[in-house]
Protein backbone atom coordinates (compact mmCIF):
# COMPACT_ATOMS: atom_id res chain seq x y z
CA UNK A 1 0.00 0.00 0.00
CA UNK A 2 1.33 3.46 -0.91
CA UNK A 3 2.28 6.02 1.83
CA UNK A 4 -0.45 7.67 3.13
CA UNK A 5 -3.07 5.08 1.31
CA UNK A 6 -4.44 4.19 4.64
CA UNK A 7 -7.67 3.60 5.78
CA UNK A 8 -6.84 6.53 8.26
CA UNK A 9 -6.11 8.71 5.51
CA UNK A 10 -9.03 7.82 3.51
CA UNK A 11 -11.40 8.51 6.29
CA UNK A 12 -9.63 11.57 6.97
CA UNK A 13 -9.57 12.78 3.75
CA UNK A 14 -13.44 11.75 2.97
CA UNK A 15 -14.57 13.47 6.31
CA UNK A 16 -12.63 17.10 5.09
CA UNK A 17 -14.20 16.34 1.50
CA UNK A 18 -17.67 15.41 2.37
CA UNK A 19 -19.29 18.59 2.90
CA UNK A 20 -18.12 19.95 0.08
CA UNK A 21 -18.89 17.24 -2.58
CA UNK A 22 -22.44 17.24 -0.92
CA UNK A 23 -23.26 20.68 -1.77
CA UNK A 24 -21.64 20.74 -4.95
CA UNK A 25 -23.71 17.55 -5.75
CA UNK A 26 -26.68 19.21 -4.61
CA UNK A 27 -26.65 22.36 -6.90
CA UNK A 28 -26.54 20.03 -9.74
CA UNK A 29 -29.30 17.77 -8.73
CA UNK A 30 -31.70 20.19 -6.79
CA UNK A 31 -32.18 16.92 -4.23
CA UNK A 32 -30.57 16.54 -1.07
CA UNK A 33 -31.31 12.46 -0.70
CA UNK A 34 -30.15 11.77 -4.53
CA UNK A 35 -26.69 14.41 -3.55
CA UNK A 36 -26.26 12.05 -0.37
CA UNK A 37 -26.34 9.06 -2.80
CA UNK A 38 -24.06 10.18 -5.55
CA UNK A 39 -21.62 11.24 -2.74
CA UNK A 40 -21.87 7.91 -0.79
CA UNK A 41 -21.35 6.00 -4.16
CA UNK A 42 -18.49 8.38 -5.30
CA UNK A 43 -16.55 7.22 -1.53
CA UNK A 44 -17.04 4.10 -2.36
CA UNK A 45 -16.18 4.30 -6.07
CA UNK A 46 -12.47 6.02 -4.46
CA UNK A 47 -12.42 3.33 -1.96
CA UNK A 48 -12.30 0.48 -4.19
CA UNK A 49 -10.88 1.69 -7.36
CA UNK A 50 -7.96 4.12 -6.10
CA UNK A 51 -7.97 3.24 -2.29
CA UNK A 52 -4.55 2.02 -3.07
CA UNK A 53 -3.05 5.12 -4.83
CA UNK A 54 -1.10 7.45 -3.21
CA UNK A 55 -3.24 10.10 -0.95
CA UNK A 56 -2.19 12.71 -2.63
CA UNK A 57 -3.66 11.78 -5.92
CA UNK A 58 -7.44 11.33 -4.24
CA UNK A 59 -8.92 14.69 -4.20
CA UNK A 60 -8.84 15.40 -8.00
CA UNK A 61 -9.54 11.59 -8.66
CA UNK A 62 -12.42 12.03 -5.77
CA UNK A 63 -13.63 14.87 -7.75
CA UNK A 64 -13.31 13.32 -11.33
CA UNK A 65 -15.54 10.65 -9.62
CA UNK A 66 -18.52 13.26 -8.27
CA UNK A 67 -18.61 15.04 -11.64
CA UNK A 68 -19.07 11.55 -13.49
CA UNK A 69 -21.92 10.53 -11.13
CA UNK A 70 -23.79 13.50 -10.69
CA UNK A 71 -23.24 13.12 -14.97
CA UNK A 72 -24.53 9.40 -14.82
CA UNK A 73 -27.54 11.46 -12.56
CA UNK A 74 -28.66 14.03 -14.37
CA UNK A 75 -28.69 11.18 -17.79
CA UNK A 76 -30.67 8.74 -15.88
CA UNK A 77 -33.13 11.97 -14.88
CA UNK A 78 -33.59 13.19 -18.52
CA UNK A 79 -34.69 9.64 -19.47
CA UNK A 80 -36.85 9.42 -16.60
CA UNK A 81 -38.30 12.61 -16.76
CA UNK A 82 -39.84 11.82 -20.14
CA UNK A 83 -41.95 9.39 -18.83
CA UNK A 84 -42.78 10.77 -15.46
CA UNK A 85 -42.94 14.10 -15.09
CA UNK A 86 -45.48 14.72 -13.97
CA UNK A 87 -45.22 12.90 -11.29
CA UNK A 88 -42.22 14.14 -9.99
CA UNK A 89 -43.86 17.02 -9.87
CA UNK A 90 -46.32 16.18 -7.89
CA UNK A 91 -44.31 14.52 -5.51
CA UNK A 92 -42.01 18.22 -5.22
CA UNK A 93 -45.16 19.95 -4.16
CA UNK A 94 -45.72 17.39 -1.48
CA UNK A 95 -42.26 17.77 0.06
CA UNK A 96 -42.54 21.55 -0.01
CA UNK A 97 -42.48 22.74 3.72
CA UNK A 98 -45.31 24.92 4.54
CA UNK A 99 -44.97 28.52 3.94
CA UNK A 100 -45.09 29.60 8.00
CA UNK A 101 -42.03 27.34 7.83
CA UNK A 102 -40.36 28.93 5.10
CA UNK A 103 -40.81 32.96 6.31
CA UNK A 104 -38.12 33.39 8.21
CA UNK A 105 -38.26 35.10 11.18
CA UNK A 106 -37.85 38.41 10.94
CA UNK A 107 -37.99 39.17 15.21
CA UNK A 108 -34.59 37.51 15.32
CA UNK A 109 -31.50 40.11 15.28
CA UNK A 110 -29.69 40.46 11.87
CA UNK A 111 -32.84 38.03 10.07
CA UNK A 112 -33.16 40.11 7.50
CA UNK A 113 -29.61 40.68 6.71
CA UNK A 114 -29.51 36.93 6.87
CA UNK A 115 -32.64 36.50 4.63
CA UNK A 116 -30.86 39.29 2.06
CA UNK A 117 -27.71 36.55 2.27
CA UNK A 118 -29.57 33.31 1.95
CA UNK A 119 -31.61 35.05 -1.07
CA UNK A 120 -28.04 35.79 -2.56
CA UNK A 121 -26.33 32.34 -2.26
CA UNK A 122 -29.56 30.89 -3.85
CA UNK A 123 -29.01 33.25 -7.08
CA UNK A 124 -25.19 32.55 -6.98
CA UNK A 125 -26.08 28.11 -6.00
CA UNK A 126 -29.07 28.72 -9.18
CA UNK A 127 -26.80 30.13 -11.36
CA UNK A 128 -23.91 28.09 -10.59
CA UNK A 129 -26.65 24.93 -11.43
CA UNK A 130 -27.68 26.54 -14.96
CA UNK A 131 -24.01 26.81 -15.68
CA UNK A 132 -22.61 24.19 -18.86
CA UNK A 133 -21.33 20.98 -17.31
CA UNK A 134 -17.78 21.79 -17.52
CA UNK A 135 -17.92 25.88 -16.77
CA UNK A 136 -19.44 24.97 -13.23
CA UNK A 137 -16.83 21.68 -12.56
CA UNK A 138 -14.15 24.51 -13.33
CA UNK A 139 -15.64 27.12 -10.86
CA UNK A 140 -16.47 24.20 -8.07
CA UNK A 141 -12.91 22.84 -8.15
CA UNK A 142 -10.84 26.14 -8.61
CA UNK A 143 -12.58 28.83 -6.83
CA UNK A 144 -14.68 26.88 -4.66
CA UNK A 145 -12.32 23.73 -3.66
CA UNK A 146 -9.60 25.84 -4.30
CA UNK A 147 -7.36 23.43 -5.95
CA UNK A 148 -4.70 24.53 -8.33
CA UNK A 149 -4.83 24.89 -11.95
CA UNK A 150 -2.98 21.83 -12.40
CA UNK A 151 -5.26 19.84 -10.09
CA UNK A 152 -8.26 20.92 -11.88
CA UNK A 153 -6.45 20.26 -14.89
CA UNK A 154 -5.96 16.65 -13.25
CA UNK A 155 -9.53 16.19 -11.98
CA UNK A 156 -11.78 17.83 -15.17
CA UNK A 157 -8.78 15.55 -17.66
CA UNK A 158 -8.10 18.39 -19.76
CA UNK A 159 -5.51 21.07 -19.98
CA UNK A 160 -4.40 23.64 -17.87
CA UNK A 161 -5.43 26.16 -20.99
CA UNK A 162 -8.82 24.97 -21.40
CA UNK A 163 -9.13 24.68 -17.29
CA UNK A 164 -8.43 29.01 -17.61
CA UNK A 165 -10.78 29.14 -20.06
CA UNK A 166 -13.87 27.44 -19.04
CA UNK A 167 -13.16 29.88 -15.63
CA UNK A 168 -13.23 33.00 -17.67
CA UNK A 169 -16.46 31.69 -19.23
CA UNK A 170 -17.73 30.58 -15.86
CA UNK A 171 -17.26 33.29 -14.12
CA UNK A 172 -17.79 36.18 -16.91
CA UNK A 173 -21.76 33.97 -17.13
CA UNK A 174 -22.50 33.92 -13.58
CA UNK A 175 -21.59 37.61 -13.05
CA UNK A 176 -23.56 38.13 -16.06
CA UNK A 177 -26.71 36.22 -14.45
CA UNK A 178 -25.99 37.98 -11.37
CA UNK A 179 -25.32 41.35 -12.24
CA UNK A 180 -22.49 43.51 -11.10
CA UNK A 181 -24.78 44.56 -7.87
CA UNK A 182 -24.05 41.07 -6.39
CA UNK A 183 -22.80 40.45 -3.10
CA UNK A 184 -23.15 38.49 0.26
CA UNK B 1 -4.32 18.33 -0.67
CA UNK B 2 -3.37 21.40 -2.20
CA UNK B 3 -5.86 23.91 -1.71
CA UNK B 4 -3.60 27.24 -2.24
CA UNK B 5 -6.27 30.41 -2.95
CA UNK B 6 -3.64 31.24 -5.56
CA UNK B 7 -6.85 33.61 -7.43
CA UNK B 8 -3.70 35.87 -8.75
CA UNK B 9 -3.96 35.19 -12.40
CA UNK B 10 -7.69 36.39 -12.72
CA UNK B 11 -8.35 39.31 -13.21
CA UNK B 12 -9.53 41.89 -10.64
CA UNK B 13 -13.14 42.01 -10.76
CA UNK B 14 -12.89 37.93 -11.68
CA UNK B 15 -10.55 37.76 -8.71
CA UNK B 16 -13.09 39.92 -6.02
CA UNK B 17 -16.11 38.18 -7.38
CA UNK B 18 -14.28 34.88 -6.53
CA UNK B 19 -13.29 35.51 -3.67
CA UNK B 20 -16.97 36.30 -2.50
CA UNK B 21 -18.48 33.53 -4.18
CA UNK B 22 -15.65 31.06 -2.15
CA UNK B 23 -16.45 32.86 1.28
CA UNK B 24 -20.15 32.15 0.98
CA UNK B 25 -20.16 28.77 -1.02
CA UNK B 26 -18.10 27.76 1.89
CA UNK B 27 -20.46 28.95 4.62
CA UNK B 28 -23.22 26.77 3.51
CA UNK B 29 -21.07 23.58 4.14
CA UNK B 30 -22.79 23.17 7.38
CA UNK B 31 -24.29 19.65 7.88
CA UNK B 32 -27.22 18.66 9.73
CA UNK B 33 -27.73 15.53 11.39
CA UNK B 34 -28.86 13.60 8.99
CA UNK B 35 -26.64 14.30 6.22
CA UNK B 36 -23.53 13.62 8.52
CA UNK B 37 -25.19 10.33 9.37
CA UNK B 38 -25.63 9.14 5.85
CA UNK B 39 -22.09 10.62 4.79
CA UNK B 40 -20.33 8.65 8.42
CA UNK B 41 -22.06 5.80 7.10
CA UNK B 42 -20.59 6.35 3.62
CA UNK B 43 -17.59 6.80 4.49
CA UNK B 44 -17.76 3.75 6.96
CA UNK B 45 -18.44 1.42 3.76
CA UNK B 46 -15.82 3.23 1.60
CA UNK B 47 -13.04 2.52 4.36
CA UNK B 48 -14.25 -1.10 4.61
CA UNK B 49 -14.40 -1.66 0.76
CA UNK B 50 -10.50 -0.53 1.20
CA UNK B 51 -9.66 -3.85 3.72
CA UNK B 52 -11.32 -6.02 1.53
CA UNK B 53 -8.67 -8.06 -0.74
CA UNK B 54 -9.00 -6.70 -4.43
CA UNK B 55 -12.03 -8.51 -6.33
CA UNK B 56 -11.60 -9.43 -9.96
CA UNK B 57 -13.33 -7.49 -12.08
CA UNK B 58 -16.37 -9.03 -13.60
CA UNK B 59 -15.76 -8.06 -17.20
CA UNK B 60 -12.85 -10.47 -17.56
CA UNK B 61 -15.06 -13.11 -17.50
CA UNK B 62 -16.52 -12.45 -20.37
CA UNK B 63 -13.63 -12.57 -22.40
CA UNK B 64 -12.15 -15.75 -20.52
CA UNK B 65 -15.53 -17.57 -21.24
CA UNK B 66 -15.51 -16.69 -25.28
CA UNK B 67 -12.01 -18.04 -25.16
CA UNK B 68 -13.56 -21.05 -23.47
CA UNK B 69 -16.17 -21.44 -26.02
CA UNK B 70 -13.94 -20.97 -29.08
CA UNK B 71 -11.70 -23.79 -27.57
CA UNK B 72 -14.28 -26.03 -26.94
CA UNK B 73 -15.40 -25.49 -30.92
CA UNK B 74 -11.82 -26.19 -32.06
CA UNK B 75 -11.98 -29.25 -29.92
CA UNK B 76 -15.33 -30.51 -30.96
CA UNK B 77 -15.79 -29.29 -34.88
CA UNK B 78 -13.06 -31.31 -36.64
CA UNK B 79 -14.31 -34.35 -36.10
CA UNK B 80 -18.22 -33.45 -36.43
CA UNK B 81 -16.78 -32.28 -40.17
CA UNK B 82 -14.07 -35.18 -41.23
CA UNK B 83 -16.48 -36.35 -44.11
CA UNK B 84 -15.27 -35.57 -47.40
CA UNK B 85 -17.78 -32.96 -49.01
CA UNK B 86 -20.41 -33.96 -51.23
CA UNK B 87 -20.18 -38.14 -50.11
CA UNK B 88 -23.26 -38.97 -48.05
CA UNK B 89 -21.67 -39.81 -44.53
CA UNK B 90 -20.96 -43.12 -43.50
CA UNK B 91 -22.70 -43.82 -39.92
CA UNK B 92 -20.11 -45.23 -37.72
CA UNK B 93 -21.16 -49.10 -36.22
CA UNK B 94 -19.68 -50.46 -33.18
CA UNK B 95 -17.84 -54.14 -32.76
CA UNK B 96 -21.56 -54.55 -30.73
CA UNK B 97 -23.68 -53.54 -33.61
CA UNK B 98 -21.93 -56.22 -35.98
CA UNK B 99 -22.11 -58.62 -33.78
CA UNK B 100 -26.00 -58.08 -33.04
CA UNK B 101 -26.29 -58.04 -37.38
CA UNK B 102 -23.96 -61.46 -37.70
CA UNK B 103 -26.68 -63.01 -35.17
CA UNK B 104 -29.83 -61.87 -37.09
CA UNK B 105 -28.37 -62.83 -39.90
CA UNK B 106 -27.68 -66.70 -38.50
CA UNK B 107 -29.62 -69.13 -40.12
CA UNK B 108 -30.32 -70.73 -36.84
CA UNK B 109 -34.19 -69.76 -35.04
CA UNK B 110 -34.26 -67.64 -31.97
CA UNK B 111 -35.22 -70.25 -30.40
CA UNK B 112 -31.90 -72.07 -30.65
CA UNK B 113 -30.40 -68.79 -28.93
CA UNK B 114 -32.70 -69.39 -26.34
CA UNK B 115 -31.87 -72.39 -24.91
CA UNK B 116 -27.94 -72.01 -26.24
CA UNK B 117 -27.08 -73.47 -21.96
CA UNK B 118 -28.67 -76.59 -22.79
CA UNK B 119 -27.49 -77.35 -26.44
CA UNK B 120 -24.35 -76.76 -24.98
CA UNK B 121 -25.01 -79.13 -22.11
CA UNK B 122 -26.05 -81.79 -24.61
CA UNK B 123 -22.52 -81.34 -26.87
CA UNK B 124 -20.55 -81.84 -24.20
CA UNK B 125 -22.10 -85.09 -23.28
CA UNK B 126 -22.17 -85.94 -26.71
CA UNK B 127 -26.06 -86.66 -27.02
CA UNK B 128 -26.78 -83.15 -30.15
CA UNK B 129 -26.23 -85.80 -32.41
CA UNK B 130 -29.08 -88.35 -31.34
CA UNK B 131 -31.50 -85.25 -31.51
CA UNK B 132 -34.24 -85.30 -34.43
CA UNK B 133 -33.67 -82.05 -36.86
CA UNK B 134 -36.33 -79.76 -36.14
CA UNK B 135 -37.96 -79.92 -39.43
CA UNK B 136 -37.88 -83.85 -39.39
Amino acid sequence: MAEGASPQGLNSFLLQAQARALRVAEISTRSRDDALDIVQDAMLHLARAYGRRPADEWPPLFHRILENKIRDWQRRQTVRNRFFFWRQEREEDDDAPPPEERAPDLAIPDATERLMQDEAMLRLKSALAELPARQREAFVLRIWEGLSTDDTATAMGCSDGSVKTHLARALANLRGKLGESWSL
Amino acid sequence: MNTTTDLADLPAADRAFAVMARQGLRASEALDYVESARLAAGRQRAVAAMLEPARRPGWLLAPAGAALAVALLIAVLPSRLAVTPGLPAVPHVNANEVAALEWAADEAGPEFYRDLEFYQWLEQHGKLESLPEPNA
